[in-house]
């Protein structure tokens, strides 16, 4: 790929941005997240601007410290931005105390963490049900069920994590975070502690959520083979948008990253 | 290297989490000493065999129990914050550490903190044995040109003794670390505490049997035998009391079900995240539940069984000597004493348990729980846990009381008087909630992507 395919993407990127209006399911503009003080600032998001498509599978990647993690836990509403606003199906995301913030959020937004996150405490079930059980809504059982059977857990539902494996631990998750039927489900490396066949399971129950459902997706990952389960690609690199692919293949994004790579090793770090 | 370096290293580096068991064993060795150096005092020269008697009746009354309890104390931290570690002995393990290695690194880390402990405690437990000896010479319980001694007897007791229970609890519990695969405590194994010991349920039961025998001989044979009969009416509470604080787990297991049934339409997301906690996690809820035992068995034991004494006196027109309220106030001076340890306990194993969780709490908050609904789950454990903690040590104290009453008085009704009881409910209960809900805050306060992390305290 080269620099005249970049631009070609950074122009796609725009008129979409023209194009969908505010009901996307996620939309965050001029995202800003610093840390530090002033005397000694780090940026880690410099103004990110983005839409996310109903019913679409988005891949964000980026070398480390690109501003990636920071991304999603700003938009996910796990972290407060600096400035700039996230947008929920059309409503903004007021950035109040955290126990606001839990109570937008835990209705429209769920999730699929790197470590599982499964209360040890609870049963796979109990785990599914969880995030309906903390925001008050009637709780069904059924539907619990049959998503963990699409999860290939029908036999598991009275486990407790510590009698799951990892890979088993995540299907919980997946289910847990389509459970409540959010608007968007973010996942953050979520095989990055999986072995090969258990993360080509974890991401084709993704994609068949997105194909199914219609779920909206968000997925930050540094796999190339990972990012090509998605429709699309967001580049990151020191806090903003780089560049952005359709249909990627594991081998275009590879080639991608190493340009990012490379670019960066040139500049120097900021 | 030896895993006692390592030991040493845990021990720099974790102080917090190492403050639980040195303020125990602190105020263990404390209590031991003072009263230790009765004996020496009883040893010195000059002292007519009238007064020394006095005195090593008086030390080992509390010797006895006072060293069962201070071992349960030091015992049930030592075992709580050997639990949370799991993960980390398991990553030791991992990287090749044997059981006994890792038993003598966590014997390593408890001796080292008694030791200190124990040491640092000396001052204020001469301090404190020389006031009650000044108790006792001022209510004319020994002459009064008896001088205080604190001598080798108090130190060979107080930190042998302190020793020996920091090695017999961190045995057990290292034992147990040892007996978790690598891979059960790596992932997260926080479900401790389902099974309940056999070694715990018999000698629980033998305790629990041990405190209605001598209720029985306070009603029968040892009725009317003046402060004989006074001081096994307190050990029956005692005795009671340390059974039902071993068979807590059961007790608190039967009790959880009717009481979530009861709850659940009230108590919402927040009681359905206590009450799991509590059938999966039964032990942490006990180091709770079992401080308040010994606590209520004991203070109220001891209050009401003097109470009953006092108004059996009065009604048989028997005037209350000098020496009978001189025994009366070193009663209350011990059981203080052992409650105020109880009570430290308590505060201690609340904190430490609730700032070990502060990664679970980051979980449950990114997945949807608002402070509010933790902080509502957190006084939901503890007040099932203090209740029932008041429940048991009440049924431990009537146990004492029952029999001493009908032998002295020929009923057994209840006593009347209810205003030390709610005097100590009270206190359970302020002790209880300000303890969990400030280190519950302090968990709180962390940023939840933070909290959530793998990063350690």
């Amino acid at each position: 790929m080269n620099a005249a395919q970049t631009d070609r993407m950074d122009i796609l990127t725009s008129s979409d941005l023209t194009r969908h209006a505010m009901q996307d399911p996620l939309r965050v503009v001029g995202l800003t997240k610093t840390y530090g003080p002033p005397s000694n600032r780090v940026t880690a998001l410099a103004g990110v601007t983005t839409s996310f498509a109903a019913g679409t599978f988005t891949a964000i990647m980026g070398p480390s410290g690109s501003g990636k993690t920071t991304l999603l836990q700003c938009a996910s509403g796990l972290d407060r931005p600096t400035g700039g606003t996230v947008h929920v199906d059309g409503r903004e995301f007021v950035q109040g105390g955290e126990a606001a913030a839990t109570r937008f959020r835990r209705t429209r937004i769920g999730f699929v963490f790197q470590q599982y996150n499964l209360l040890p405490t609870l049963t796979a079930l109990q785990n599914v049900t969880l995030p309906m059980r903390l925001a008050g809504r009637k709780v069904n059982r059924r539907q619990c069920m049959d998503l963990l059977e699409q999860v290939g857990l029908a036999g598991f539902v009275d486990r407790r994590p510590t009698e799951l494996s990892g890979g088993q631990q995540q299907r919980v998750a997946i289910a847990r975070a389509l459970a409540s039927r959010p608007s968007i489900v973010f996942a953050d490396e979520p095989t990055g502690a999986l072995d090969g066949t258990s993360a080509a399971e974890v991401l084709s129950l993704l994609r068949r959520a997105v194909d199914t459902y219609g779920q909206t997706m968000v997925m930050v990952t540094h796999d190339p083979i990972a990012a090509a389960f998605a429709d699309s690609v967001v580049f990151l690199a020191d806090g903003r948008i780089v560049g952005t692919m359709k249909n990627p293949s594991a081998a275009a994004v590879s080639e991608q990253m190493l340009r990012l790579d490379l670019a960066r090793r040139n500049d120097g770090p900021r | 290297m030896t895993l006692l370096g390592l030991a040493f290293n845990s021990l720099r580096f974790r102080r917090g989490s190492f403050t639980a068991t040195f303020v125990n064993v602190f105020l263990g060795a404390v209590v031991l000493m003072s009263f230790a150096s009765l004996f020496d005092t009883a040893g010195g020269v000059g002292v007519s065999p009238a007064d020394a008697s006095s005195l090593t009746t008086i030390a080992g009354a509390v010797g006895g129990w006072g060293l069962v309890i201070v071992g349960f104390g030091v015992a049930s931290t030592m075992n709580l914050s050997v639990r949370q570690r799991q993960a980390e002995l398991a990553l030791l393990k991992a990287t090749g550490a044997t059981p006994s290695q890792i038993g003598r690194m966590i014997i390593g880390e408890g001796v080292t903190v008694s030791i200190l402990a124990a040491l640092l405690g000396i001052v204020p437990a001469w301090l404190i044995g020389r006031a009650v000896l000044g108790a006792l010479t001022s209510t004319d319980q020994v002459a009064d040109d008896v001088a205080y001694r604190f001598g080798p007897l108090a130190l060979i007791a107080g930190l042998s003794m302190t020793l020996l229970a920091t090695v017999g609890a961190t045995a057990i519990t290292a034992r147990q670390a040892g007996r978790v695969s690598a891979r059960e405590a790596l992932s997260q194994a926080a479900t401790d505490g389902r099974s309940i010991g056999r070694g715990r349920i018999i000698a629980g039961s033998l305790l629990l049997v041990v405190g209605i025998a001598c209720s029985l001989t306070t009603a029968t044979v040892l009725k009317n035998e003046g402060f004989t009969t006074l001081s096994i009416a307190g050990q029956a509470c005692i005795a009671a009391a340390i059974g039902l604080a071993l068979l807590s787990p059961l007790a608190l297991r039967g009790l959880i079900r009717p009481v979530d049934l009861a709850t659940r339409p009230f108590t919402g997301a927040a009681g359905y995240l206590a009450t799991t906690t509590i059938r999966e996690r039964t032990r942490q809820t006990a180091a709770i539940t079992m401080p308040v035992i010994i606590l209520t068995g004991l203070a109220a034991g001891t209050i009401y069984i003097q109470k009953i004494q006092n108004a059996a006196n009065a009604a048989d027109g028997i005037t209350v000597s000098a020496d009978d309220k001189g025994v009366q106030t070193l009663n209350f001076i011990i059981v203080g004493m052992i409650a105020l340890f109880a009570a430290i306990v308590l505060i201690n194993n609340c904190v430490a348990s609730l700032l070990a969780r502060r990664q679970e709490f980051g979980v449950a908050r990114k997945l949807g729980a608002t402070p509010g609904q933790i902080l509502r789950a957190v006084t939901f454990e503890t007040m099932f846990a203090a209740a029932s903690g008041l429940a048991l040590g009440s049924i431990s104290a009537a146990i004492g009381i029952a029999g001493f009453r009908y032998g002295r008085t020929g009923s057994v009704g209840p006593a009347i008087d209810a205003v030390p009881f709610l005097a100590i409910i009270l206190t359970v209960a302020i002790l209880t909630i300000t303890a969990s809900l400030s280190a519950a805050h302090r968990s709180l306060a962390v940023p939840m992507i933070q909290a959530a992390g793998t990063t350690r305290v």
